[in-house]
């Protein structure tokens, strides 16, 4: 066992394809961790979505043992974590569980507005930073320019900065001896009460939870009792031991040492990211700062495009919860829909990735609903309701006024579109707090704006409007008052509780505008008149009309013709039945899922 | 189980031969027939054709009507017709006054099939004409002319086949409501005394749905023409009695409102379908598999529901249904059977409802379909 001096626990900071697993990768081949014959691409990246959408969703620890010029060896713990807005929370914990970090950027694109952001998560917690100027060696790489970045706007002194280029093996031995140069070693005590942090957790059919935590104090090993310090339970120590990056299982784990561990306990909901493991015979006696329970931010109806795959979904939704604490399901009806469920995410991009799993690991063909976030609903009686579904929205005439989810957002963008940018976030009902140079050729805008917007195609705006070069970071800001309203559609007077949104004022009619014509593409003609409105507290705001169908009939029908036209009847009238019946309009579920499946725009 | 429906011993009340071959095919066909054909082809379809009647003979014995159909039956030579003609002599009988149609097209008629038309004793004459306009037939794909057109008319009555009906398409692409109403005066103006009149449609199958290119008129615009249809019709004592027929009173075409009211028909030769009051069957639709007797394709159905249909398909014609008729036909009650159906129909002006009777309001006409699929 080594000594804890010979220990270095680093996370990497990295935005979206500037190389974190690339460089990861390097790593792990140049300390022999892994065989060069059994390298394979983004090795940390277990899942293939992933390793497809070069993003990382859960946190992949490995340890690694390198010797240094002089002969002596070191114990590397490497954190790849997500980087994405949507899990800072996930990544505050695996930051905390590390002394330092790697900040890589892309030397063609350099820094993002999520670099920024996780750089600061980083700084906060006092961790040393190694920047690494990454790709340097693609043509368009401009060096110069990341250097005055760092300068400018991480304040981070250029000198630092490593030049690198993973795929290329360039500055990979550099990299790891600032590891052991730079980063302290961690601080404990091995006499102290066991202290662990768990920073992240993946249930497994077979063994239960499997938590991965950084012990800060103590020591933990099989069979002993340990206690969680958020909900009390103890369970005893089964296993625990390291990755890497597969598990291997080991007698103990020492203070300063980054790993996993096995208990009994097999309900996900128990071992929860943020919470401090203690020894239950000789606990701790307070927990590790930054536990939080993790709130949902973003909420969306998720259904079942067919109605009969309703006990399919609801069997993959529990499995994905297993490995998701932040994911949250609750079952439900809509009268368009049928029987689905309510669905919390972190964000969008959350979201986006339940949906996938769900089409790609459970074959699940889903539609979800226009997301919501959670509204703070203060009624006249003086009562406060969160509301994050719009069905759910009282009457408007109980209602004093609506606070809405507000978000300190960064934009880095080229300078070229700051206009462009400034207008985009005013559009979106935000507000420009101010504007910082990054380098000679970009600007970074500080904003505020609702949360509701930002997940409303807000990211696909941006990078169109930058040509692909803008950048979006954010955190939550508290909540703000605004003109809120439900805007409700209406089939020939009946409510689709499907379509009902909770939407600025200002938006309404746009909004309402928008499905209505897409209704009107999607229901068939029927004997009479429909009438497609949107409505605001009763007020219509748009509407669209699909005529009455003119006739139906076949003009040719003899004695050859019935049998086939009988079939043909017989088909269309059980095609009626799985039509859902609203304001006496029969609509085929099918027209539902287009409106919903097309995207905004 | 009812009496009525299931007894399959009665004799058919109609037959129906249908003539595989035309000259060319039509943009808009959709029936099953062989564009081009040769002198073996045709003479297979005879021998075979007058086997299945002989099979059929112990119940052809009382025929109200026969329709000879396709296809285009007068492109067969006058010794090919000759010969059909004959087979249809030997294997079956008509009672007196029944109604013997033969389906004509302008192009391929000639003075010798109409002597053996007549000779045989058809009475009956449908022209297809489609349109008067080249540009219009054009669109259809309609080959030839109808320059002799009057002639082959006056040929017929000469013969003594005087009771003549005619063919017209409207909702072609390109089609005005006045090209319609000329077409619809130029028809009438031949003396008939029956008008089909058929909405173009885009049938799966035709060459008009596979290329593509055009696309239907209108709705709007197929309705006003079918309106125009009884409106210059009325006046010249023309009354629409079926969804897409008109004709003077008692010219109606009787083969067809039989098929419309349940009558039992045996219908001989590829793609024909037969109804023996019980159930129905179809020949396959294909030259080479009727010759090596392919079996036909049953389409079995309870009495319910096949007296259901048969109540759905008669609410095609003016007439509809007498409830005593509709008895004695499928022996269920048309009110036990469908009566909260007919109800509803009814509020919708859809039906109207008689003492005795049910039928179709002239909006009802427009939604014929719809009607169907409640009934059925």
């Amino acid at each position: 066992m080594q000594p804890s001096q010979y220990i270095r626990n680093f996370a990497i900071i990295a935005h979206i394809d500037h190389g974190k697993s690339t460089l990861a990768d390097r790593l792990l081949l140049q300390t022999k961790t892994v065989d060069t014959r059994k390298f394979q691409d983004q090795l940390l990246d277990s899942m293939d979505l992933e390793r497809e959408r070069g993003i990382t969703i859960k946190s992949h620890p490995v340890r690694m043992f390198h010797r240094d010029p002089d002969g002596t060896e070191y114990q590397l713990n490497l954190i790849d974590t997500p980087g994405h807005v949507d899990f800072s929370y996930e990544v505050s914990r695996s930051l905390a569980a590390c002394e330092g970090a790697l900040l890589i950027i892309d030397a063609a694109q350099g820094v993002q507005a999520q670099t920024m952001a996780n750089v600061n998560l980083a700084l906060r917690q006092n961790l040393a930073i190694i920047p690494v100027i990454n790709k340097i060696d693609l043509p368009a790489a401009d060096v110069g320019t990341c250097l005055e970045q760092l300068e400018e706007i991480l304040t981070i002194p250029a000198e630092e900065a490593i030049l690198a280029s993973a795929k290329e093996d360039i500055g990979i031995a550099e990299i790891l001896a600032a590891i052991i140069a730079r980063i302290p070693p961690p601080e404990h005590n091995p006499q102290g009460e066991t202290q662990a942090l768990v920073f992240d957790s993946v249930y497994n059919p077979y063994r239960g939870v499997i938590a991965y935590l950084r012990v800060f104090n103590g020591s933990l090993q099989p069979g002993m009792q340990v206690r969680l310090m958020n909900n009390s339970k103890v369970s005893e120590v089964k296993e625990c031991g390291y990755f890497t990056p597969s598990m291997i299982p080991g007698e103990k784990l020492q203070a300063g040492e980054v790993g996993y561990l096995i208990t009994a306990l097999k309900d996900p909901n128990e071992i929860m990211i943020g919470d401090t493991l203690t020894d239950n015979s000789r606990p701790c006696p307070r927990p590790l700062p930054g536990f939080k329970q993790i709130q949902p931010m973003v909420f969306s109806g998720i259904y079942p495009v067919d109605g009969r795959d309703y006990e399919n979904l609801k069997f993959s939704i529990s499995k994905l919860q297993l490995n998701d604490a932040a994911f949250t399901a609750q079952a439900e009806n809509s009268v368009a829909l049928g029987a689905g469920f309510r669905c919390g995410f972190l964000g969008l991009l959350h979201m986006e990735i339940i949906q996938e799993r769900l089409s790609r690991e459970y074959d699940m063909d889903v539609i979800l609903t226009y997301p919501s976030v959670v509204y703070h609903v203060y009624l006249k009686s003086g009562e406060m309701l969160k509301i994050d579904n719009p069905i759910h929205l009282p009457d408007a005439s109980g209602i004093d006024h609506i606070e809405e989810p507000i978000i300190a957002g960064r934009i880095i963008t080229p300078t070229d579109y700051l206009g462009a940018v400034m207008n985009l976030v005013l559009e979106r009902r935000g507000e420009c707090t101010g504007t910082h140079n990054v380098d000679h050729r970009h600007v970074m805008i500080a904003a505020t704006i609702p949360l509701h917007e930002i997940i409303v195609e807000f990211y696909d705006k941006l990078k169109t409007i930058t040509r692909g070069y803008g950048s979006l970071d954010y955190e939550p800001a508290g909540y703000r008052a605004d003109d809120m309203v439900r805007l409700e559609m209406l089939v020939n007077g009946e409510p689709v509780d499907a379509f009902s949104s909770i939407v600025h004022r200002s938006h309404a009619a746009s909004r309402g505008r928008m499905i209505a014509e897409r209704l009107k593409e999607v229901i068939p003609q029927q004997m009479f008149q429909i009438a497609l409105q949107a409505a605001v507290g009763g007020k219509v705001v748009a509407r669209e009309n699909i005529r009455a169908l003119r006739k139906n009939v076949t003009a040719k029908c003899y004695g050859g013709d019935i049998t086939r036209k009988r079939k043909l009847l017989e088909k269309q009238k059980e095609g009626k039945k799985k039509m859902k019946n609203i304001g006496s309009v029969e609509i085929p579920q099918e027209a539902f899922v287009a409106v919903l499946k097309a995207k905004d725009s | 189980m009812n009496q009525f429906l299931g007894n399959p011993s009665e004799q058919y009340e109609s037959l129906y031969v249908h003539v595989p071959f035309c000259a060319g095919k039509c943009e808009y066909c959709a029936f099953y027939s062989k564009g081009e054909s040769t002198g073996e082809e045709r003479r297979a379809f005879r021998h075979r054709l007058d086997a299945e009647l002989r099979e059929a003979q112990p119940r052809l014995q009382n025929l109200h009507t026969l329709f000879i159909g396709g296809g285009t039956p007068s492109v067969l030579a006058e010794p090919e017709l000759t010969d059909l003609l004959g087979s249809l002599h030997r294997h079956a009988a008509w009672r007196p006054g029944a109604e013997l149609t033969m389906e004509c097209n302008p192009e391929s008629l000639d003075a010798d099939k109409i002597a053996a038309m007549a000779k045989f004793g058809i009475n009956r004459a449908s022209v297809g004409i489609q349109s008067f306009s080249d540009r219009l037939r054009q669109v259809l794909g309609r080959g030839g002319n109808l320059d002799r057109l009057p002639d082959w008319l006056a040929c017929l009555k000469d013969h003594g086949i005087d009771n003549l009906g005619a063919d017209l398409i409207y909702g072609i692409p390109g089609q005005t409501l006045a090209d319609w109403e000329q077409d619809l005066e130029l028809a009438f103006d031949l003396g008939i005394r029956h008008l089909s009149t058929y909405e173009l449609t885009w049938d799966e199958g035709s060459k008009l749905a596979r290329r593509g290119h055009l696309e239907p008129v209108c709705p709007d615009l197929a309705v006003f023409m079918w309106r125009l249809t009884a409106e210059v019709g009325g006046p010249r004592g023309f009354v629409r009695y079926e969804v897409s027929n008109l004709a003077r009173p008692g010219f109606e075409c009787r083969h067809n409102q039989g098929v419309w009211h349940g009558a039992p028909y045996l219908g001989c030769g590829p793609a024909a379908c037969s109804f023996d009051g019980r159930e129905r069957w179809s020949n396959p639709a294909d030259l080479q598999k009727w010759l090596r007797r392919k079996p036909a394709e049953p389409d079995e159905l309870s009495a319910e529901a096949r007296a259901a249909e048969i109540l759905a398909f008669g609410m095609r014609t003016l007439e509809g249904w007498n409830c005593d008729q509709f008895k004695q036909r499928t022996g269920f009650d048309l009110w036990h059977l469908r009566g909260s159906q007919l109800a509803a129909l009814a509020e919708q002006g859809l039906i109207a409802i008689g003492d005795e009777t049910v039928r179709p309001t002239e909006e009802g006409f427009l939604f014929a379909d719809y009607i169907a699929e409640q009934l059925l």
